[in-house]
């Protein structure tokens, strides 16, 4: 009690605040630390992402680029034609692009590919997974050249595949990321959910199934689709306004990066030196979210992306089709699943227009 | 280097506060201080602490030589020094770009060739803040205030100090001088649980609600053109509570930094969207730039006149001006310049609605109605959102909004209209520090801390 009394000018011994005690601070300071470190523990161990040691649980996210270098090795025969990109392209099918050109295909389409990964995924499947990949498809996104925009975290964690990044810093960024990420709430999140899903004995749920030649069935919204519970409108209407600033950067997005233009060129001079025919295009938007980026002032980004690819894809061996508009490629608006991710009856138009078009020339 | 970062909590703060209660000389605490500001400041772009230091010392020099001088047109002579020093430089940095544009559309109009080389100058962060700490230093010397201090470092210190130096509470030596002269040796309990509760609530306002409220209306701003009317609305709701937690809470956190160095850093935001009109909002809204700007802009415009909306009106939008270089700034201090002469005029007519509820909701909405101004980077935009919010006939289109964030802005309008401060809590109902409230603020923190790397770099920093 003699620590909660003080005594006053006048020697009177009066009771203290209450702000005037120890306790407060110290539960307030052990509360946050014993988060922290419960939450850096829980991530070690659970690891949902596999980037660190232990292996207790299985992954909450699959590492696309690392499932499909497994899925290319085992594929018989390996395939001669490989289809590129983002998320954008996960959707198109291989068997499709087999009935049109009549060469085994392989989608090694991956989450946020950027300019980078062009040119990583061309060598490591050709290089490390050993496919003898005579044509390439790629599907180029609008922000494949930004200058800010991050390099996907699956292939910087993917050794093999990380090893033709080569203006990365990778090794220090890689630690200080890794070692960030045990703090995140995403992770912390993640591991919860895969906790729960062990104590339950569930297996995961996930939104994305992959087949053996690479291509992604979008599980979770086909199921909707049968349902009949799936809106697009809706899903536009209350994603489309984040996309330009938050998935696109189209705030810093005022010239092409320079180390990704250097990429790309590297990515087609490889295809050359190894004649490999390249099919490119931009990939497309749903309707609206394109409005959206032109009103924002995103038409000046688009002319340069659009006029750089023209300007370097005039070799023989290097066809280019600009497919931002969906009616570039005779697409429908509907078969979208959301803003950007087009459904199997877009993909398959695109093809047929991109190799189809493309061979009458 | 930003508070709610992992530089700051994790070694930053500790490190500085620690290192200052470890010295037990007053002078090595006054360095410390300095050099650990400067590091704080440097931190963004090392070459802003020149920009600084200039500041700095041209007040002290000024201060000092102010001490000695009694000859009247000489102690003018070095205020319009001081005035000139400290504009300037302000002027340079921060409107050099906005005059020169307005001076080129101006040739431009008569047909002339733009006259000023079009300089992309950068502007150090919080310079509006610091130049106002050491600006109000100069002048209470020249007033003969406060007696200008002879110790470089202990003036470095209430200059740069890291706690409020980007953005604010602006403080003014005659506030501070006394604890800094008499810095406490005896690290009290106190002081770290005031500390670390102001700190923590600020946190929370500022991680929890502030950008929150930013990651769903940042692209409704960004998409202005297509909003419907009831978008619109919520748009410039969510706005004036996002400026508000991560304004208030960016003070809470400079404050709490300052008690637990034992230093008493003044109320920046008193719950503003509690006011019941427009010059109680002044009195509870960045309390310490209304004063300041109270005493050292309107005070002596309006010096001697029995009218003073015109002062009014000035301080208005050169306070406007002070938020940015930009004319929707200007409209938006003349906005509230006319609310506050309106006020005056219904004021002494009696038109004053008694009743505090409505005169809450009256002037939240007159306060929310003028961010449309604060928030718009042009008139377009600022016009189009007006148009859009009193569009009668559309105002029935579907508002696309996620309800999570319906609820977010519902939850903050209620605490920022409703609860009690934090200030509020300590001082007036003498709220006693139980655990419950450790777990809840350590755990809000905890989480805080957790979603660190998603956390948008404070408002008040562009200012």
């Amino acid at each position: 009690m003699d620590d909660a009394l003080k005594e006053t000018s006048n020697g009177v011994r009066e009771k203290k605040s209450g702000w005037g005690q120890k306790r407060f601070w110290h539960w307030l300071v052990s509360i946050v630390t014993a988060m922290i470190v419960l939450a850096i523990i829980l991530n070690f161990i659970v690891n949902p992402f596999k980037l660190y040691y232990f292996n207790f649980f299985p992954p909450a996210e699959v590492n696309v680029r690392e499932l499909k270098g497994d899925l290319i090795r085992k594929a018989a025969p390996p395939p001669q034609v490989l289809i590129i990109g983002s998320s954008r392209v996960m959707s198109f099918d291989p068997e499709y692009v087999t009935r049109l050109t009549g060469k085994p295909c392989f989608n090694y389409g991956g989450p946020a590919a950027m300019a980078e990964d062009y040119y990583a995924t061309i060598r490591y499947v050709r290089e490390d997974c050993g496919a003898p990949i005579d044509t390439v498809i790629v599907g180029i996104d609008l922000e494949a050249f930004h200058p800010t925009l991050p390099t996907q975290a699956q292939g910087r964690f993917l050794p093999d595949y990380a090893k033709y990044y080569t203006q990365s810093k990778d090794p220090d960024e890689l630690l200080i990321k890794r070692l960030t990420m045990l703090l995140s709430m995403e992770q912390t999140g993640e591991s919860i959910a895969v906790l729960q899903r062990a104590l339950k004995k569930e297996a995961g749920r996930p939104n994305i199934e992959y087949v053996n030649n690479g291509m992604a069935i979008m599980a979770s919204r086909e199921a909707d689709i049968k349902k009949g519970t799936f809106n697009l409108e809706q899903r536009i209407a209350l994603r489309v306004r984040r996309y330009p600033e938050r998935s696109l950067g189209l705030a810093s997005y005022k010239d092409l990066s320079e180390t990704r233009k250097g990429y790309w060129e590297k990515f087609l001079r490889y295809c050359s030196d190894n004649g490999i025919i390249v099919y490119a295009f931009l990939t497309p938007y749903h309707p609206e979210v394109l409005q959206v980026i032109e009103l924002q002032g995103g038409e000046k980004i688009i002319e340069k992306v659009r006029g750089y690819l023209k300007d370097t894809t005039s070799a023989p061996h290097v066809i280019f089709r600009d497919y931002l508009k969906v009616e570039n490629f005779g697409g429908d608006v509907e078969m979208f699943y959301d803003e950007i991710h087009m459904r199997p009856e877009n993909c398959n138009a695109l093809l047929k227009n991109l190799l189809s078009e493309s061979q009458k020339e | 280097m930003l508070f709610p970062s992992y530089i700051f909590i994790f070694l930053f703060g500790p490190v500085a506060i620690t290192v200052y209660w470890l010295l037990r000389k007053q002078r090595y605490r006054h360095i410390w201080l300095t050099c650990a500001s400067y590091v704080f400041y440097g931190y963004w772009d090392w070459r802003f602490c020149f920009a600084m230091l200039a500041t700095t010392l041209v007040d002290f020099f000024i201060g000092k030589a102010l001490k000695t001088t009694e000859s009247k047109s000489r102690r003018k002579l070095l205020l319009v020094g001081t005035l000139v020093s400290n504009l300037g430089m302000l002027c340079i940095f921060k409107y050099y770009g906005f005059f020169a544009r307005n001076i080129d559309a101006l040739f431009g109009w008569f047909g002339h060739p733009a006259p000023l080389p079009g300089w992309q100058i950068i502007l150090p962060v919080g310079m509006s803040f610091y130049v106002f700490h050491s600006l109000s230093y100069t002048i209470d010397v020249y007033k003969r205030q406060v007696e200008p201090t002879d110790d470089l470092f202990e003036f470095t210190t209430f200059v740069s100090l890291f706690s409020q130096l980007v953005a604010g509470p602006i403080i003014r030596y005659r506030q501070i001088y006394m604890s800094l002269r008499n810095l406490p040796t005896k690290l009290l309990p106190e002081n770290l649980n005031l500390g670390f509760f102001f700190f923590a609530f600020g946190m929370v306002k500022k991680v929890l609600i502030a950008d929150r409220i930013a990651y769903y209306i940042d692209p409704m701003f960004a998409d202005y053109m297509r909003l419907s009317p009831g978008e619109a609305w919520v748009a410039i709701l969510g706005y004036a509570l996002q400026l508000y937690f991560d304004f208030s809470g960016y003070s809470l956190m400079a404050i709490g930094l300052g008690q637990m160095m034992g230093l008493k850093i003044p109320q920046n935001f008193n719950s503003p969207y509690q006011a019941v009109d427009i010059g109680d909002f002044w009195r509870r809204w960045h309390i310490s730039l209304s004063t300041w700007l109270r005493d050292y802009l309107f005070f002596p415009v309006a010096a001697g006149r029995s009218k003073p909306y015109a002062a009014l009106m000035i301080t208005m939008l050169l306070g406007g001006l002070w938020h940015g270089a930009g004319w929707t700034f200007v409209i938006w201090g003349g906005i509230h310049g006319l609310w506050l002469v309106f006020h005056h005029l219904f004021k002494k007519a009696k038109w004053v609605p008694r009743n505090r509820i409505w005169g809450r909701f009256g002037t939240f909405f007159l306060v929310t109605f003028s961010w449309v101004f604060f928030r718009p980077t042009s008139f377009a935009m600022s016009a189009t959102m007006i148009h859009e919010m009193f569009n009668l006939p559309q105002f029935l289109s579907p508002v696309n909004v996620r309800f999570e964030f319906l609820l977010l802005v519902l939850g903050a309008l209620a605490w920022a209209m409703f609860a009690p401060n934090a200030w509020e809590l300590v001082y007036a109902r003498k709220a006693q520090p139980k655990l419950w409230w450790a777990i809840i603020l350590g755990f809000l923190m905890g989480v805080c801390i957790l979603i660190l790397s998603e956390t948008a770099p404070f408002l008040y920093y562009q200012f």
